[in-house]
């Protein structure tokens, strides 16, 4: 079985798979039904290996990641995504807002490739 | 030096009142917020008279490129396309056969293919081919190619006119907008958030949540709303605004006690981001901060009738206001980062475009409250206060064109 993360992020081994998603309507919609403690665990958990993960990634191209290198990739991406929720309102998805089902996260152009091996 | 020159954003004086008193100070009627024959007139005579901005050329990089933009209030459907020579052109999606569509999404193609009956266009709009032509009686294939429609780009933004002749150029429409921000480098940015919602609001008030400051300490409490307001500017009062003929632009400062989060702190090493504090002035580009803030966070756009283009240091967005009728509005959103060249300004864009769409989400939550409201009949005239100065010239915009009977 291949690995799921680079070996030097092996500790994060158990968010993959789970967290790790490609498109920002899939992280959205993700989140917004984790529950708070969830939330928190991963983003300190992900957080606390940011700048190593951000410079280990940075080494490499981004139109030719490895499926590790990607995954990696999409945990950050995520922790990105979470951050709000424990950073600002404290909660899976921002109070007083649109319905998420009524808010539209709408398809951008992939800003990195993941070539299979 | 005047009071806001000096970033008083505390002081009692009514300072835009005082320097754009052609403008009143009184409330302002309800009709145009809910009345459908209000929306019919703003569709006569502004929609279908004025240049509206439909999409990017960044969409259309090569021959063949195309998209499909419909705008509801005028029941039109268009298609944007590059041609073989690589001049873009709209048209409308209309075969000249009996009226189907020829096109939907966006994509490339060499012909638009009526689904029908097979009449086959370039995309230059030229009619190409027409399945047993010689069954039909004496067709003038001079006036078969699709109808065109008047398209310019400015700043890599396409607009359309459907006027059968525009009274005014693009550029004289844009006019001071256009100048301030010509060089402002959108083409070194590309598409990286966007988001939509169709939602129970006239569209006015819809853009209306869009260009004051007013409503940040309230609606933004749960995100932004600390990083805009502060001791220094309790209401995030605009640092700068300029009001023009329909255009108005407006610029924004932060607050200089924010504590960046550890999401911030990462993203402001590492690229830009929406709460980058002293690097938006640090880094400013071209077209923004025109009054030199030092605490400048992004500035507003509005331009008529119904976009803004949003500027800051690393970033822009932009925020599209479509009426489907008087109490129902299509609203889209567009954020523009640099193209990622390392995972860590991937990363760091990222914390942006989620704290921002969370921001939009609150932004859009009122206007349907605030419809509701007024479709219940209790007000015949709502108020704005000296900072919501954007909506009062707005309004008056609006009005002041319907009454004319266009530009």
């Amino acid at each position: 079985m291949s690995q799921q993360l680079p070996a030097a992020f092996a500790d994060l081994a158990h968010f993959v798979p789970g967290w790790n998603y490609s498109t920002e309507q899939a992280r959205s919609a993700f989140r917004v039904q984790q529950s708070q403690p969830v939330l928190e665990d991963f983003y300190h958990t992900v957080m606390a290996r940011l700048d190593e993960i951000a410079a280990y990634l940075d080494a490499f191209a981004l139109d030719a990641l490895t499926r590790e290198q990607g995954n990696l990739l999409e945990l950050a991406l995520m922790v990105m995504e979470v951050a709000p929720a424990i950073e600002y309102y404290h909660l899976p998805d921002v109070p007083h807002a649109v319905a998420f089902e009524k808010f539209d996260v709408l398809p951008t152009p992939p800003r990195y490739r993941v070539v299979d091996q | 030096m005047s009071v806001l020159e000096t970033f008083d954003h505390t002081t009692t004086r009514r300072l835009h009142a005082e320097r754009y008193p052609e403008l009143g100070t009184g409330p302002v009627s309800v009709t145009p917020f809910i009345a459908p024959e209000f929306l019919a007139l703003e569709c006569e005579h502004i929609f279908s008279k004025m240049w509206l901005m439909v999409g990017r050329i960044d969409a259309l990089p090569t021959a063949g490129d195309y998209f499909v933009r419909v705008i509801e209030c005028l029941n039109k459907s268009i298609i944007i396309a590059r041609g073989q020579d690589g001049v873009v052109r709209g048209f409308h999606n209309v075969c000249r056969h009996r009226g189907t569509r020829v096109a939907a999404g966006a994509g490339n193609c060499k012909y638009f293919t009526c689904r029908f009956h097979g009449w086959v266009y370039d995309t230059a709009g030229r009619i190409k081919s027409i399945p047993d032509e010689s069954q039909f009686h004496a067709l003038d294939k001079q006036k078969l190619n699709l109808a065109p429609i008047h398209t310019d780009v400015w700043n890599g933004f396409v607009f359309v006119n459907f006027a059968e002749q525009p009274r005014e150029t693009l550029r004289e429409q844009l006019a001071e907008i256009g100048e301030k921000l010509a060089q402002f480098p959108t083409q070194s940015m590309v598409v990286s958030g966007r988001w939509g919602a169709t939602l129970k609001a006239n569209w006015k008030l819809f853009l209306d949540a869009f260009q004051e400051g007013y409503h940040v300490d309230t609606v933004h409490s749960g995100t932004v709303g600390g990083y805009f307001t502060g001791r220094r500017n309790p209401s995030c009062r605009p640092s700068h605004l300029a009001l023009y003929q329909r255009n108005r632009a407006a610029s924004f400062s932060y607050d200089p006690d924010f504590t960046p989060h550890r999401s911030e702190l990462f993203s402001i090493k590492s690229d830009a981001a929406l709460t980058q504090g002293a690097q938006a002035e640090q880094k400013k580009l071209p077209g923004t901060n025109p009054d030199n803030d030092p605490y400048y966070s992004f500035d507003i756009n509005v331009i008529f009738p119904n976009w803004l283009f949003d500027t800051s240091a690393g970033f822009y967005f932009v925020h599209e206001l479509w009426p489907i009728d008087a109490t129902t509005t299509r609203w889209e959103s567009s954020l523009y980062f640099a193209p990622p060249t390392r995972a860590s300004q991937m990363i760091a864009q990222e914390q942006t475009i989620t704290l921002l769409r969370d921001a939009f989400r609150e932004d859009v939550a009122t206007s349907e409250s605030s419809q509701a409201g007024l479709n219940a009949g209790v007000l015949k005239e709502i108020h704005f206060a000296d900072s919501e100065i954007t909506c009062r010239h707005f309004y008056q915009v609006v009005t002041q064109l319907v009454q004319n009977g266009g530009p």
